[in-house]
């Protein structure tokens, strides 16, 4: 397995590179003079060309393109993530602050998908065609029907405008109050958690209903296992693999944001920090964050093949 | 592992029931009831910051961020008012002498008030303010891409600005308490002569401790190391200014919002007021759930509400009070009056007849709105003082085909497409335009933001209205930055590389507000000063009489104002599309809330307090 991964890490490198080449390259076509949208509207005529050139310096981005390229490669050797002309600052300072919102906003999501998730896919498959079953194919129908913005207000309406129970959006006033956080994460982790539960439970599900249909289940059966080892012991520790996939795939999520949740709750997030920049043109920082999403989905992968040889003897990665 | 995961979960929900306390939900101090107002923070709510807190708007100037500049940085010699008025601050200033030098350039000597501290205790001295102009003026700001123009009408402004010379001649510190500016004489008389002396103290002591300021008759120079000075002003003091000297001290600003404490050392506004609320946070929230927040408790204050529906809920609430202005400006449809079609008069007046600005200020404003017909707001004092003669002379351009056709038969666009026809009224419809002489369609591309229902109620209107006139119109959209970058930089791109005559755009008018730098000079024609790229000799030339009127002939200045309203009104630059009546809104707790359309509630925060 070692072997196996440091071939798989080398791999990763060009993978990367033409990645960055392409994202960019892509920033470079785009429209418009991020050196001209720094500078306030009311700066004097005069003052403007020399405020111009001065940025520009600053920026490098009075080099040939090539140029730019290869030193915007050595900044993020250094882990310099170059500077956002949206708010005047290093990317990575634009940047700390939400993707600690993200990371834990995208936690509680994941925490409860995955619980929920699996507990509910392998009820549903246990009492498939009855009641329960019936309701968690409903509740996945409609999660996946349904857009994020709309679950969102929704609950906004009931639980903070209608109960008061919970703030509408934002972020907490006191950032050292643990249960002021809570509170501010209840609706856009349930947002987030039904959205995500939609497509996870359906999954669990079929892998289990795939499971208990081998002939290894009849046999524990036929043996007297209690139908608990049965369920979780046999059928279940088989249906993981396609459960890994799904599970992997979402830890790519906790770093991605939540743009349209992050928006409608107001919540300082990496989504949210995207859809400015890319409003914006703040070329740096769009770049910067979609090479982190493209290293985390690639890593993700990695870790998924990886996770598969654990959990499934039969698999040797060589 | 499960339960690892049930406590989990139980900790998060128990966290949230726990505290929850009921009222308004957010569980922070902002609880309703008289009892509890004694403390209470003041919450209020803002759609985005970019965390830009300096005193200039040298790096940047999101009007986000102003609010929490208004609030933390003061003690400026001059004051606006909330009537909008130039006055000199009295509290911060003891005696202004104006005098006459050698040249003829005209010298202020401005006294500090004994007493003014920066909010950690250190005296505000003369140093500060002569440390400010030094640092807005200097080259070093320059290179690092800010841009200042405070002090720009200084004598020695030019040679210090541009590196000649370490000196800043028409600034200098007398003793402690005393320092004098000189303005050029070229630059007067001009009618906001009080706006040359805004300026807000820096912190010396925190950003130029290494240096001293020292003058001689030459003026004033920094001992110190000014790039290294305007390299803590530009990368951490703007962040988190802690050391300032307005009515509120800077505390932190995390996950975009902001948080400041009385500062009580502040000695007051110029009508010797000082803040009773302890505590204020300036929040970003979704913008289309303030007024609910607002009804419901979880902010204080909502400013600059338009959306009729918005406003009908608010006024229906029992616990929210309102403040309701004329805004200060005009959303508008500005052209690039060099290009194409938009070159000619004729058209541009067809175009601002075709707009039914009515429908747009019900469909979009729900009737919170009116129209203007020129470079004005309802609010300023000249409009008040001329309306009757304004309204005498001004073309109104309310929505009319026929007046458009009119206006359109008198412009080069009054043929068929041969060149030679003359255009019929009767086979007006889509495909059937009007041409110029060289067989050129009257062809009108505008420009609008995505997602705006402006754009969409403009489209709506010239998709139908436009064919009517012969006019063929064609829309496209982009984002803000995009819309931005048409606008403003088009005008300087060859025509080769430009497509748009017309955008969807918004004017705010400054405290000080001259026409000569907000957009219609030729001086300044094809650059973001001038982006409408209008260049008319008699419009400059009333202009220049207009902001060169002294300060003290109001009465003449309104006469002028008057002969440059119709000018503008004549050229039509951009069409003035609605000027809003702004809304803004707050928990009915609240004493003195009585914004202006000159002063928000963080310039008037020393008249608010809970009752």
């Amino acid at each position: 397995m070692i072997k196996y991964s440091i071939k798989r890490i080398l791999s990763l490198i060009p993978v990367v590179f033409a990645i960055s080449i392409v994202l960019f390259g892509l920033n470079k076509l785009m429209p418009g003079d991020p050196v001209a949208m720094m500078i306030p509207t009311n700066t004097r005529p005069d003052q403007y060309q020399m405020v111009y050139d001065a940025i520009e310096e600053n920026l490098g981005l009075d080099k040939p393109v090539p140029v730019q390229y290869v030193n915007w490669v050595k900044n993020i050797a250094q882990g310099e993530l170059g500077y956002s002309t949206t708010y005047n600052k290093p990317v990575k300072d634009v940047l700390a602050e939400p993707l600690k919102n993200t990371i834990i906003l995208n936690g509680f999501v994941l925490l409860f998908s995955l619980t929920i998730s699996i507990f509910a896919g392998i009820w549903s498959a246990i009492k498939r065609g009855k009641f329960v079953d019936q309701f968690w194919q409903v509740f996945s129908l409609i999660g996946m029907s349904m857009p994020s913005f709309f679950i969102g207000l929704c609950l906004i309406s009931v639980f903070a405008f209608k109960l008061k129970w919970v703030p509408s959006n934002g972020m907490p006033t006191d950032l050292s109050d643990l249960a002021a956080w809570a509170r501010y994460l209840v609706l856009p982790v349930t947002t987030l958690t039904i959205m995500s539960l939609a497509g996870t439970i359906r999954y669990v599900r079929n892998a289990m209903l795939d499971a208990l249909s081998q002939d290894y289940i009849r046999t524990a059966r036929s043996k007297g296992l209690s139908e608990k080892v049965v369920i979780y012991s046999h059928a279940f520790r088989n249906a993981l693999i396609p459960i890994i996939t799904v599970v992997i795939a979402q830890i790519g999520t906790l770093f991605g944001g939540s743009m349209v949740a992050e928006q409608i709750f107001s919540w300082n997030g990496l989504g949210r920090v995207l859809v400015t920049a890319l409003n914006r043109r703040d070329s740096m920082t769009v770049i910067a964050l979609n090479m982190f999403y493209a290293v985390i989905y690639l890593v993700s992968n990695f870790v998924c093949d990886l996770a598969y040889a654990l959990v499934d003897p039969r698999i040797k990665l060589d | 592992m499960k339960k690892l995961v049930a406590v989990c979960m139980v900790a998060l929900m128990a966290l949230a029931g726990c505290s929850s306390n009921g009222g308004n939900g957010n569980g922070d101090t902002n609880n309703g009831g008289n009892d509890a107002n004694a403390g209470k923070e003041l919450v209020v709510a803002t759609f985005d910051m970019n965390g830009d807190f300096h005193q200039s708007e040298g790096f940047g100037n999101s009007s986000y961020d102003k609010n929490v500049r208004d609030l933390i940085h003061g003690y400026s010699p001059v004051a606006f008012t909330a009537d909008g008025e130039w006055i000199v601050d009295e509290t911060v200033i003891k005696e202004l002498v104006k005098s006459e030098d050698a040249d003829g350039n005209t010298v202020y000597t401005w006294t500090l008030n004994d007493g003014l501290k920066w909010n950690d205790g250190e005296p505000v001295t003369a140093d500060d303010y002569v440390f400010a102009y030094l640092v807005a003026g200097s080259p070093q700001l320059v290179a690092a891409g800010a841009s200042d123009s405070t002090g720009e009408n200084f004598v020695g402004y030019t040679e210090y600005h541009t590196g000649e010379s370490d000196v800043l001649g028409g600034v200098k510190k007398i003793d402690d308490s005393t320092f004098s500016v000189t303005v050029s004489k070229d630059k007067l008389p001009y009618f906001w002569e009080l706006s040359f002396m805004r300026v807000y103290p820096y912190p010396m002591h925190v950003l130029g401790a290494d240096g001293a300021i020292e003058t001689t008759d030459e003026g004033s120079k920094f001992t110190g190391d000014l790039a290294e000075a305007v390299n803590k002003f530009g990368s951490d003091y703007r962040f988190a200014p802690t050391v300032s000297c307005g009515p509120y001290s800077f505390i932190s600003f995390e996950n975009k919002q902001v948080k400041m404490v009385k500062n009580e050392n502040f000695a007051g506004t110029w009508d010797k007021k000082t803040p009773s609320i302890e505590t204020i946070i300036v929040k970003t929230v979704n913008a289309t759930l303030d007024v609910d927040m607002l009804v419901n408790g979880e902010v204080d204050i909502v400013q600059g509400v338009v959306e009729g529906d918005k406003i009908e809920k608010a006024k229906a609430a029992e616990n929210v009070q309102e403040s309701t202005y004329a805004r200060n400006g005009f959303g508008n449809v500005p052209m690039h009056t060099d290009f194409g079609a938009t070159k000619e008069k004729e058209v541009r007046h067809a175009i601002a007849y075709i707009l039914d600005k009515d429908d747009l200020i019900n469909n979009i404003l729900g009737g919170y709105g009116t129209t203007v017909n020129s470079d004005y707001s309802t609010a300023s004092w000249t409009y008040q003082a001329k309306k009757s003669e304004l309204d005498s002379k001004l073309i109104n351009y309310a929505f009319s085909i026929d007046k458009a056709n009119a206006e359109l038969d008198n412009s080069s666009y009054k043929f068929e497409a041969d060149g030679v026809t003359p255009w019929d009224v009767t086979k007006a419809g889509e495909g059937y335009y009007r041409h110029n002489a060289a067989g050129e369609p009257l062809t009108i591309t505008h420009l609008g933001t995505n997602d705006n229902p402006v754009t969409d109620t403009i489209e709506l209107q010239l998709k139908q209205n436009a064919p009517k006139a012969g006019i063929d119109f064609r829309i496209e959209r982009t984002d803000f930055a995009g819309m931005l970058d048409a606008y403003y930089y088009g005008g300087a791109k060859p025509d080769s590389e430009r497509k748009y005559n017309t955008f969807n755009m918004a004017t705010q008018f400054s405290d000080a507000p001259d026409p000569y730098y907000s957009s219609y000079a030729c001086d300044f024609a094809g650059t973001p000063s001038n982006p409408s790229n209008i260049c008319d000799p008699e419009l400059d030339e009333i202009i220049q009489r207009l902001r060169h009127t002294s300060s003290e002939n109001a009465e003449e200045f309104a006469d002028i104002w008057v002969e440059y309203q119709v000018k503008w009104n004549d050229l039509m630059p951009m069409v003035p599309i609605y000027a809003n009546q702004y809304y803004d809104f707050a928990d009915a707790d609240l004493n003195g809330f009585n914004t202006t359309p000159f002063a928000s509630w963080a310039q008037i925060i020393c008249d608010m307090s809970w009752k």
